[in-house]
């Protein structure tokens, strides 16, 4: 015998936790067809009516705008400023790099609440809240150790010789990096990139205290709204997010093997 | 240039943004909790006090949103655990056909919008959801179970939340365990239940552990989940910096608040390497 | 195509010297392998030569030009390294036109340069495929037509074959003699392997200790080390101390060893390198031979092993072919050694 396969009960169980995991999912695109305000077993009526309310709102359109660009942008500035240190700290010329690399890691470890809070003493203070820079840079933050993280998980596992050969066939240090390095380290790029963007994407406890009521975000608008109690309004904007969700990982998965990066 | 300067080159301006937009906004909280607080007039400045954190050891409301902090972080990780080993066994030691599409199904409500998966169970928990809704149906209940906005809903909902980083850190453990090592305790004449106590959980005790702190970390600083399903009256550590903010602009107590947070995740992650290297070094 | 001359090279990490003066020149063309153990110091020169490191000191010319803090890219080298290093995400064809393209080619000029490399090499029509699809001896040819295709200046080799098995390991051997006399390009080998130097070579370098012991024709490093650290690394020889009498050594207890070492003085204490297959022995006393004991047998099917002690206690490892009388000898039994002054080495004991 060579490995232990699970028995019968161990995969029920694990087959129950897994659709213990999907069951909110399925829930939520249900509510987002139902007729009536709360949904019941077996949901009562299909409609559309909640999509055309969503969709036609342009308070959610411009949460949904102001998403993509706060998104993209610090997925953006992050990748250029995550790859360029991680490029660097990952070969080891500097002193401390080490500790450098935890240091810029290190948002990741305090609470983002916490983030969000000295961020907004920090920003009011200095006059500069309520400007769409500042969340962009809050959102680099927040992003950037992602990248970082997955940017140098990927350059470890490169052989060093292989850039050495590019410089010794006549390319210099940046060709080199774009022909030879950059390519190597794509899957763990692409994943950095979609874990940054996703978090950028549902970020609650960093924006919420700095975007001003222009620069609300999805995620704030769903969370805010939540408080007057369930609509389903919000069940279709958040199947939308499911659709798109979904489809970002298959792509991801397709292009890049995804899941081994998570 | 040297390759020295050119790595300075490359490293700072990410050290630039961080130093501006994190680390002196971080240390600038530290004078804010030393602060005393007026009401009405806010911030006294050049004043000092340790009342802000004073309160949190001894006022009764502040100590109970502690320790259930703490007992939800403790709690939420029992069950991720007890969960999350299963399916990752499953992952790694089941048809490897089967592997990809079920660790998708673990990644997918991972990378899903956290306000969205928070909505979904409350569609499930709240007074007129759908659990409630069946169960009074089917005349198991006649009034509606109170689901939400108590320990119950918080509980249900990061574990939800939090169980796919879990999964993944034990899928991880599991692989890099070594194979052989189970095939020789079971040709020694161990069981299966004594292979898997004696052999395989001991040897994933590291992916235990870094999954465990992980989820408790992540379960204490959460603030999305616990406000949507806790509300505005059942309070945690955080969504209480959240409204010491943004409610009572009381600035000085939830900068102490907040940095109680930030010292309790720093302990448990500098004691769990201490632990976790002690270790290695016994092994 | 030009020379390759280092000019007391150094390079130091903190306070060591891993290359403590480095001075030679390769010929036009020429092939010169360095030879030693890891660690002493041979890939350091390599890669200084190829600008993968700074030297602490000392300069290096490519031709005319000074190189000595010249970028990699600026230098016109081939470097063939241990690990191939191919372009895992390019097929073979992107590999090898890799270099030809940083230097501007023609597509055409680079197509046909592609292909005469990838011919060199024997590995025509395997353009398309990508270098996980190769075995390593054929991920091995295409580092090679990499290295040559852009015809660099000089061609540097990084322990080429030693991710090789024994059997590929010779058949390269063969293949790499055959390209660098076809396109004589000046070349720098770096090896442990003594057989691969001194097979290849034109002149072969013996480093130890950050230090070219020897740099000379593989004859004259085989057969006339200048010290005993080369004596004893090329080979496996038979080594005995003794002191100096009328050019022979005497090892005490009436035995001598004859031979030309007349210029040592008379009383220096002195070392004889023996080759294995120097040695010739017989069953019946001959004038100038050595008297020992058969102390154990060993055979390895072609050739049979004997370690024979001398009267002194000193043991000698003998060679003998498996069909020869001598072969038959078993332990106890007396033996004389019978050897030409000619093949004995005979250095003065280093202090």
């Amino acid at each position: 015998m060579t490995t232990l396969h699970p028995t019968r009960s161990v995969t029920a169980i694990a087959l129950l936790v897994l659709a213990f995991l999907q069951i909110p999912v399925l829930v939520v695109i249900l509510a987002s067809f139902s007729e009536t305000s709360y949904l019941t077993i077996p949901p009562q009526g299909v409609t559309l009516k909640w999509y055309e309310a969503v969709l036609s709102d342009p308070t959610y359109l411009r949460a949904i705008k102001n998403s993509l660009i706060l998104a993209c942008a610090s997925t953006a500035i992050s990748l250029v400023l995550g790859v360029a240190a991680a490029y660097a700290l990952f070969r080891r010329v500097l002193p401390g790099s080490e500790a450098i690399t935890s240091l810029l890691i290190s948002p990741l470890v305090v609470p983002s609440v916490v983030v969000g809070v000295a961020m907004l003493q920090y920003f009011t203070l200095t006059g500069f809240r309520g400007s769409f820079m500042v969340l962009i840079i809050a959102h680099v933050v927040i992003t950037v150790p992602y990248i970082l993280r997955s940017v140098l998980a990927s350059l470890s596992g490169l052989d060093l010789s292989v850039e050495e050969a590019a410089r010794c066939l006549g390319a210099n240090g940046f060709t080199t990096f774009r022909l030879v390095t950059l390519p190597l380290i794509k899957p763990g790029l692409v994943a950095g990139a979609l874990f940054a963007f996703v978090t950028s994407m549902e970020n609650v406890p960093v924006t919420i205290f700095l975007a001003s009521a222009k620069q609300t975000t999805l995620p704030i608008l769903i969370f805010s709204s939540v408080e007057m109690g369930v609509n389903p309004s919000v069940a279709a904007i958040s199947t939308l997010l499911i659709v798109a969700t979904a489809l970002v990982l298959l792509v991801a998965e397709r292009w890049t093997g995804f899941h081994k990066f998570a | 240039m040297t390759p020295r300067r050119s790595a300075w080159l490359l490293v700072s301006p990410l050290l630039l943004v961080l130093t501006l937009a994190f680390f002196v906004p971080l240390l600038l909280l530290i004078p804010t909790s030393f602060r005393e607080y007026l009401p009405g007039q806010g911030m006294v400045p050049g004043s000092f006090t340790l009342e802000n954190y004073a309160r949190i050891l001894t006022d009764g409301y502040y100590l109970e949103v502690v320790l259930r902090t703490l007992v939800l972080g403790v709690a939420v990780t029992v069950i991720c655990l007890l969960m999350g080993y299963p399916v990752a066994y499953l992952i790694v030691r089941g048809n490897p056909r089967w592997r990809l599409a079920l660790t998708l199904l673990v990644i997918f409500p991972l990378m899903l919008n956290l306000v969205v998966r928070s909505f979904g169970w409350i569609v499930l928990l709240s007074n007129r959801g759908i659990v409630n809704n069946l169960l009074t149906d089917i005349g198991l209940i006649a009034t509606p179970l109170k689901l939400m906005f108590n320990m119950t809903g918080l509980l249900i909902g990061l574990s939800h939340i939090y169980l796919p980083f879990m999964v993944l850190m034990l899928v991880a453990a599991l692989q890099n365990m070594p194979r052989d090592v189970e095939a020789a305790a079971s040709s020694l004449g161990s069981s299966r239940t004594h292979v898997f106590w004696s052999v395989t959980l001991p040897l994933t005790a590291p992916g235990i552990i870094s999954g465990s702190i992980l989820v408790f970390v992540l379960t204490i600083s959460a603030l999305v989940t616990p406000r949507m399903l806790g509300g505005p009256s059942y309070q945690v550590m955080a969504t209480l910096i959240y409204d010491e903010y943004m409610q009572l602009l009381d600035w000085p107590s939830g900068s102490a608040l907040s940095f109680a947070l930030v010292s309790m995740t720093l302990l448990i992650i500098w004691g769990s390497s201490r632990l976790t290297r002690k270790w290695a070094g016994l092994a | 195509m030009s020379n390759l001359t280092l000019r007391n090279v150094v390079k130091r990490y903190g306070k060591t010297e891993v290359v403590r003066g480095a001075s030679f020149e390769i010929a036009e063309g020429e092939f010169v392998s360095l030879l030693g153990p890891s660690g002493c110091g041979k890939t350091t020169i390599l890669r200084m030569v190829a600008g993968l490191l700074e030297p602490s000191g000392g300069e290096i010319l490519i031709g005319s030009r000074e190189v000595t803090r010249l970028p990699p890219d600026k230098r016109n080298i081939g470097l063939v390294f241990q690990s191939y290093a191919l372009f895992p995400h390019m097929t073979v064809f992107d590999n090898v036109a890799f270099g030809l393209r940083r230097r501007k080619e023609e597509p055409a000029e680079i197509t046909r340069r592609v292909n005469e490399a990838l011919e060199m090499v024997r590995l025509s029509g395997y353009g398309s495929r990508y270098p996980r699809e190769l075995s390593g001896g054929q991920q091995q040819r295409v580092a090679m037509a990499r290295a040559i295709a852009p015809r660099p200046s000089v061609l540097l080799f990084d322990e080429p074959l030693s991710n090789l098995d024994a059997s590929l390991r010779d058949e390269m051997q063969i293949e790499l003699k055959r390209l660098q006399s076809e396109l004589a390009i000046t070349t720098l080998f770096v090896t442990h392997d003594q057989a691969e130097a001194l097979s290849l070579s034109d002149r072969v370098g013996v480093m130890y200790n950050g230090v070219i012991q020897q740099l000379d024709a593989p004859e004259a490093i085989y057969h006339r080390p200048v010290n005993a650290f080369v004596a004893s690394f090329i080979g496996k020889p038979n080594r005995v101390s003794g002191v100096m009498r009328g050019g022979s050594l005497d090892l005490g207890g009436d035995l001598v060893i004859r031979a030309e070492a007349g210029h040592l003085a008379n009383g220096t204490a002195a070392e004889a390198f023996i080759r294995q297959e120097a040695l010739q022995v017989q069953s019946s006393p001959v004038e100038g031979a050595l008297r020992g004991t058969v102390a154990l047998r060993s055979f390895s099917g072609p050739q049979v092993q004997l370690v024979v002690r001398l009267g002194t206690g000193a043991e000698l490892v003998v060679d003998v072919p498996s069909s020869a009388e001598a072969a038959a000898l078993t332990p106890g039994e007396t033996v004389w050694l019978g050897l030409h002054p000619r093949d004995v080495i005979v250095l003065a004991k280093e202090v």
